[in-house]
Protein backbone atom coordinates (compact mmCIF):
# COMPACT_ATOMS: atom_id res chain seq x y z
CA UNK A 1 0.00 0.00 0.00
CA UNK A 2 1.19 3.59 -0.63
CA UNK A 3 1.26 4.28 3.09
CA UNK A 4 3.61 1.38 3.78
CA UNK A 5 5.84 2.38 0.87
CA UNK A 6 5.98 5.96 2.12
CA UNK A 7 6.87 4.70 5.55
CA UNK A 8 9.78 2.65 4.22
CA UNK A 9 11.11 5.46 2.05
CA UNK A 10 10.70 8.21 4.60
CA UNK A 11 13.52 9.19 6.92
CA UNK A 12 12.63 9.81 10.56
CA UNK A 13 12.62 13.42 11.71
CA UNK A 14 14.70 12.47 14.74
CA UNK A 15 18.28 13.73 14.85
CA UNK A 16 17.82 16.10 11.94
CA UNK A 17 19.75 19.21 12.99
CA UNK A 18 18.78 22.67 11.78
CA UNK A 19 19.86 23.22 8.13
CA UNK A 20 22.40 25.88 9.08
CA UNK A 21 23.65 24.10 12.19
CA UNK A 22 23.47 25.50 15.70
CA UNK A 23 24.05 29.22 15.83
CA UNK A 24 23.84 31.62 18.79
CA UNK A 25 20.34 32.88 19.44
CA UNK A 26 18.58 30.31 17.31
CA UNK A 27 16.81 28.69 20.24
CA UNK A 28 14.98 31.91 21.03
CA UNK A 29 14.16 32.51 17.38
CA UNK A 30 12.43 29.15 17.18
CA UNK A 31 10.17 30.04 20.05
CA UNK A 32 11.41 27.48 22.51
CA UNK A 33 11.87 28.36 26.18
CA UNK A 34 15.28 29.65 27.20
CA UNK A 35 15.58 27.05 29.94
CA UNK A 36 17.16 24.18 28.05
CA UNK A 37 18.00 20.82 29.56
CA UNK A 38 21.62 20.53 30.72
CA UNK A 39 23.92 19.39 27.96
CA UNK A 40 21.70 20.64 25.15
CA UNK A 41 23.91 21.65 22.20
CA UNK A 42 24.03 25.39 21.73
CA UNK A 43 23.57 26.32 25.36
CA UNK A 44 27.15 27.50 25.73
CA UNK A 45 26.86 29.60 22.57
CA UNK A 46 23.73 31.30 23.90
CA UNK A 47 25.34 31.95 27.26
CA UNK A 48 28.30 33.61 25.57
CA UNK A 49 26.00 35.78 23.46
CA UNK A 50 24.02 36.79 26.55
CA UNK A 51 27.20 37.62 28.45
CA UNK A 52 28.42 39.87 25.62
CA UNK A 53 25.06 41.65 25.45
CA UNK B 1 0.26 26.87 29.05
CA UNK B 2 0.16 30.05 31.11
CA UNK B 3 -1.13 28.24 34.20
CA UNK B 4 1.24 27.41 36.99
CA UNK B 5 1.76 23.68 36.60
CA UNK B 6 3.28 21.31 39.05
CA UNK B 7 6.31 19.62 37.50
CA UNK B 8 6.94 16.22 39.01
CA UNK B 9 10.44 14.88 39.41
CA UNK B 10 9.27 11.48 38.18
CA UNK B 11 6.16 10.38 36.33
CA UNK B 12 5.14 7.74 33.79
CA UNK B 13 4.06 10.58 31.50
CA UNK B 14 6.32 12.81 29.46
CA UNK B 15 5.50 16.12 27.84
CA UNK B 16 7.29 17.32 24.72
CA UNK B 17 6.00 20.87 24.32
CA UNK B 18 5.46 22.36 20.86
CA UNK B 19 7.02 19.44 19.04
CA UNK B 20 4.35 18.91 16.39
CA UNK B 21 4.33 21.62 13.76
CA UNK B 22 0.94 21.66 12.05
CA UNK B 23 1.53 22.51 8.36
CA UNK B 24 -1.30 25.05 8.55
CA UNK B 25 0.77 27.10 11.00
CA UNK B 26 3.63 27.43 8.53
CA UNK B 27 1.56 27.91 5.38
CA UNK B 28 2.81 30.77 3.22
CA UNK B 29 0.54 33.81 2.95
CA UNK B 30 -1.73 34.05 -0.09
CA UNK B 31 -2.58 37.16 -2.13
CA UNK B 32 -5.08 38.25 0.52
CA UNK B 33 -2.44 38.04 3.22
CA UNK B 34 -4.09 35.07 4.90
CA UNK B 35 -2.29 31.70 5.09
CA UNK B 36 -2.81 29.54 2.01
CA UNK B 37 -5.08 26.55 2.66
CA UNK B 38 -3.25 23.27 3.23
CA UNK B 39 -4.32 20.15 1.36
CA UNK B 40 -6.23 17.98 3.84
CA UNK B 41 -4.66 14.74 2.61
CA UNK B 42 -1.11 16.10 2.88
CA UNK B 43 -1.90 17.47 6.30
CA UNK B 44 -3.15 14.05 7.43
CA UNK B 45 -0.06 12.32 6.01
CA UNK B 46 2.16 14.84 7.79
CA UNK B 47 0.44 14.05 11.07
CA UNK B 48 0.65 10.30 10.55
CA UNK B 49 4.35 10.49 9.69
CA UNK B 50 4.98 12.47 12.84
CA UNK B 51 2.96 10.05 14.97
CA UNK B 52 4.87 7.08 13.56
CA UNK B 53 8.21 8.76 14.21
CA UNK B 54 7.33 9.48 17.81
CA UNK B 55 5.81 6.07 18.47
CA UNK B 56 8.73 4.16 16.99
CA UNK B 57 11.30 6.21 18.86
CA UNK B 58 9.49 6.08 22.19
CA UNK B 59 8.78 2.38 21.87
CA UNK B 60 12.53 1.80 22.21
CA UNK B 61 12.38 2.96 25.83
CA UNK B 62 9.45 0.88 27.05
CA UNK B 63 5.82 -0.01 26.58
CA UNK B 64 3.65 2.95 25.68
CA UNK B 65 0.21 3.21 27.22
CA UNK B 66 -0.95 6.45 25.60
CA UNK B 67 0.44 8.75 22.95
CA UNK B 68 -1.42 12.01 22.47
CA UNK B 69 -0.42 14.63 19.93
CA UNK B 70 -2.12 18.04 20.15
CA UNK B 71 -2.93 18.92 16.56
CA UNK B 72 -4.47 22.26 17.39
CA UNK B 73 -3.85 25.71 15.93
CA UNK B 74 -4.54 27.86 18.97
CA UNK B 75 -1.64 28.90 21.18
CA UNK B 76 -2.67 26.81 24.16
CA UNK B 77 -0.74 23.52 24.20
CA UNK B 78 0.00 23.90 20.50
CA UNK B 79 1.87 20.89 19.18
CA UNK B 80 2.28 19.32 22.60
CA UNK B 81 3.01 15.61 22.71
CA UNK B 82 2.10 13.55 25.77
CA UNK B 83 3.43 10.03 26.17
CA UNK B 84 2.38 7.83 29.01
CA UNK B 85 4.51 4.75 29.56
CA UNK B 86 3.40 1.72 31.50
CA UNK B 87 6.12 2.36 34.05
CA UNK B 88 8.06 5.36 35.29
CA UNK B 89 11.46 3.86 34.57
CA UNK B 90 10.69 3.80 30.85
CA UNK B 91 9.70 7.46 31.00
CA UNK B 92 12.92 8.29 32.81
CA UNK B 93 14.96 6.45 30.19
CA UNK B 94 13.12 8.27 27.41
CA UNK B 95 13.71 11.64 29.04
CA UNK B 96 17.41 10.89 29.32
CA UNK B 97 17.56 9.49 25.81
CA UNK B 98 15.87 12.43 24.13
CA UNK B 99 17.53 15.25 26.02
CA UNK B 100 19.78 17.26 23.75
CA UNK B 101 18.42 15.80 20.52
CA UNK B 102 16.64 17.37 17.56
CA UNK B 103 13.48 16.61 15.66
CA UNK B 104 13.07 17.97 12.14
CA UNK B 105 15.67 20.64 12.78
CA UNK B 106 14.22 21.77 16.09
CA UNK B 107 15.55 21.01 19.57
CA UNK B 108 13.45 18.60 21.58
CA UNK B 109 12.21 19.94 24.88
CA UNK B 110 11.12 17.21 27.27
CA UNK B 111 9.87 17.06 30.84
CA UNK B 112 7.80 14.89 33.14
CA UNK B 113 4.11 15.65 33.14
CA UNK B 114 1.71 15.18 36.07
CA UNK B 115 -1.02 13.94 33.70
CA UNK B 116 -1.85 10.30 34.26
CA UNK B 117 -5.49 10.23 33.15
CA UNK B 118 -6.02 12.04 29.86
CA UNK B 119 -9.81 11.97 30.16
CA UNK B 120 -9.60 14.02 33.34
CA UNK B 121 -6.69 16.22 32.25
CA UNK B 122 -7.31 19.93 32.44
CA UNK B 123 -5.14 22.95 33.14
CA UNK B 124 -5.74 24.17 36.65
Amino acid sequence: PPRERRRRERKSGFDQPPPGGIVPGMMGAMGVPAALPPGMPGVEAISVAAAVA
Amino acid sequence: CSRLHNRPTISPTLLLPNLYQNPALNAPPGPDGLPMPVDARKSQEHFEDFYEDIFEEMDKYGQIEHLNVCDNLADHMVGNVYIKFVDEDAAARALQGLTGRFYAGRPIMIEFSPVTDFREATCR
